[in-house]
């Protein structure tokens, strides 16, 4: 039987199980280019929850997601045609640059680090101040703010539009050779969401292929432990704020770091003086490749985070949370005290949320090179 | 050979799709309903606001909540004599003062339902498993690690006691302190078949610092494993939910 022979009949088993109307039952002439791009089925990792963020009006397409790769990587996004969103988002550091603060391409420090993009499809609050709620809207945010690309998103579109390269992957993933800035946002979000990260050794853990070391194992107990000093449970508290699966519950917390908030953070969003000094608890999978820590990277180590959340937390800090209050190791503990060896156990479970396949993976890559 | 094997198969297939598609239209209306299981929180006599009421506790201490979520399950309608029992499936419900309120029991049959069964938390088959049944989440806040399963209930708030004051933070869980709630109705509810009936549950924040175990937040205020979890649990198992009305 012929490949194409193969394709009507399939369109012809398919189209029943959309629909009875009498016309459905006729097998539709098959046109590979008419009908549109591939739909592309975003794979759920075993242990992820469900998948929180695939917008109808965007749904995920092979030339879609190509067309995101490339625009992902495209320095025309910029003003000066000298960075592109993976300047900033290097792959090799699970999507982060390194530094303390980003810098911009007019080399202004942001106010903020550059946060890892990874299984962003199981999020619903963008950026370290939860300011935006999907990924369309947020790709606008970075392209436009002058200290980070600094180039309007129309300036952005006529750039692609002369190429000879942008206006046929326009046409492959949404039907039309005229770029729009919504397309690009909406490519950039694809791509964005198939940046899947569930091949660490603790997924491994999970699924029972390749268990932890006991150093290792003993350090995600005690990260997922709010500690319980009444019955000599000892915990690192992590998981209160960094639990689950994602290694985030998505929430936003004050965490001690300051008494006076230069960066508002979600209070700037929401209005909400209580919300002064919260910060979205990020994911921490890759932690040990997205150096320099916090909002705006403070810590250059994650034996500085462990000393903070342990030793110099800041009591005093309004709208601390209370999570973070009420957890010690000692019964009427004033901080966390847990000790050295529980610290490097801690951090032990941290380097095995690397997921080395995650920042090789060549679908992720810049196409340029 | 090959080719009238390989058409035989579309063929069949084609009939199997048509029918399957089809079914559903060509069967008349089951006599079936939904039946809506709306929650309603308060303390005391005081409707929850999280964060902006400073509420007193049946020990005398004031407090404030930032955050109330519970799990909800295995949700059953029975009816007077015991004889008709609707289960719902997959019944995991996530109730939370900033979430979700209420849910639709869907397809109850058309009977006389004298009593409504719940319980809080997760039953020891899921609680231990990574798993997306109903509100089910390996990723959401009542996650705590796959030892002890999901916390079932989480209160996390401040306080200001006789002697101290700081964070408030109850996280209920642990297979032993899955509890299940047997709520008569007050009147029996015959579920109409346009959906509109509906049950209106009562929580009371209140409640689960007293009966049987008065807690004093000077003495715990925090709580996650250990007896404490347990004192609690012993405390939604009485007053804390309650059936305002079924309609």
């Amino acid at each position: 039987m012929k490949p194409i022979l193969h394709v009507v009949l399939s369109w012809a088993l398919l189209a029943p199980a959309f629909s009875c109307s009498p016309e459905a039952k006729e097998a539709p002439e098959p046109d590979p280019v008419a009908a549109g791009p591939t739909p592309y089925e975003l794979q759920r990792p075993a242990i992820f929850p469900r998948i929180e963020q695939m917008p109808a009006d965007n749904p995920l397409t092979e030339e879609g997601i190509v067309l995101g790769r490339h625009l992902f990587y495209e320095k025309r996004l910029s003003g000066s045609n000298t960075m592109s969103c993976g300047s900033c988002h290097v792959q090799e550091k699970a999507f982060t640059d390194g530094k303390a603060l980003a810098v911009g391409e007019l080399g202004i420090a942001h106010t903020r680090n550059t946060m890892s993009i990874a299984n962003l499809a199981w999020f619903n609050r963008f950026n370290w101040d939860g300011s935006a709620f999907n990924l369309e809207e947020q790709a606008s945010g970075p392209i436009e703010n002058h200290v980070e690309m600094n180039q309007h998103l129309a300036d952005a579109v006529h750039e692609l539009q002369a190429t000879s390269l942008y206006p046929p992957l326009f046409k492959r993933a949404f039907g039309s050779t005229t770029i729009t800035e919504e397309n690009v946002l909406k490519a950039l979000a694809q791509f964005q969401r198939t940046l899947v990260s569930a091949n660490s050794r603790y997924d491994q853990h999970l699924l029972g292929t390749k268990k932890l070391s006991a150093f290792a194992e003993e350090g995600m107990q005690l990260f997922m432990t709010h500690p319980e000093p009444t019955i000599r449970l000892r915990g690192g508290n992590c998981g209160d704020c960094h639990g689950g699966t994602l290694i985030s519950l998505k929430t936003f917390h004050n965490n001690g770091l300051d008494i006076t908030f230069a960066d508002k953070g979600l209070g700037a969003v929401t209005g909400n003086p209580r919300h002064d000094g919260m910060f979205k608890a990020p994911s921490l999978r890759n932690i040990a490749l997205t150096a320099p820590y916090m909002h705006d990277g403070r810590f250059n180590t994650l034996e500085e985070v462990l000393d903070h959340y342990n030793d110099h937390m800041r009591y005093d800090s309004p709208g601390l949370d209370p999570l973070i209050r009420e957890a010690s190791n000692e019964v009427n503990g004033k901080t966390l005290m847990l000790t050295e060896e529980e610290k490097q156990k801690i951090i032990a479970f941290l380097h095995a949320l690397t997921d080395s396949s995650f920042i090789t993976d060549e679908r992720f890559s810049d196409p340029f090179k | 050979m090959y080719r009238i094997r390989r058409s035989g198969f579309y063929v069949a297939m084609l009939a199997i799709l048509f029918l399957a598609a089809c079914k559903e239209e060509k069967e008349g209306p089951a006599a079936t309903t939904s039946v809506t299981v709306s929650f309603q929180h308060v303390v005391g006599s005081e409707p929850l606001q999280l964060d902006e009421v400073i509420y007193t506790s049946p020990a005398g201490d004031s407090y404030a909540v930032s955050n109330f979520k519970y799990f909800v399950s295995n949700v059953k309608l029975i009816s007077s004599a015991g004889e008709q029992i609707y289960v719902e499936p997959e019944s995991y419900h996530l109730i939370a003062q900033d979430g979700k309120t209420s849910f639709e029991l869907k397809e109850v049959p058309a009977g006389t339902y004298q009593r409504l069964e719940l319980s809080l938390g997760i039953d020891e088959e899921l609680n231990h498993r990574i798993d997306h049944l109903g509100d089910l989440d390996p990723s959401n806040e009542m996650v705590w690690d796959w030892d002890t399963g999901y916390k079932f209930l989480t209160l996390v708030g401040t306080y200001t006691g006789q002697t101290r004051s700081g964070g408030l933070v109850f996280h209920i869980g642990g297979d032993t302190n899955y509890r299940t709630l047997a709520l008569e109705l007050p009147q029996p509810l015959n579920p109409r078949q346009d959906g509109s009936s509906q049950v209106l549950l009562q929580a009371n924040v209140n409640e689960l610092f007293q009966g049987p175990n008065l807690i004093d937040f000077d003495v715990m205020n925090s709580s996650g494993h250990g007896s404490g979890p347990s004192l609690i649990a012993e405390n939604y198992t009485s007053g804390f939910i309650t059936v305002l009305e079924a309609k």
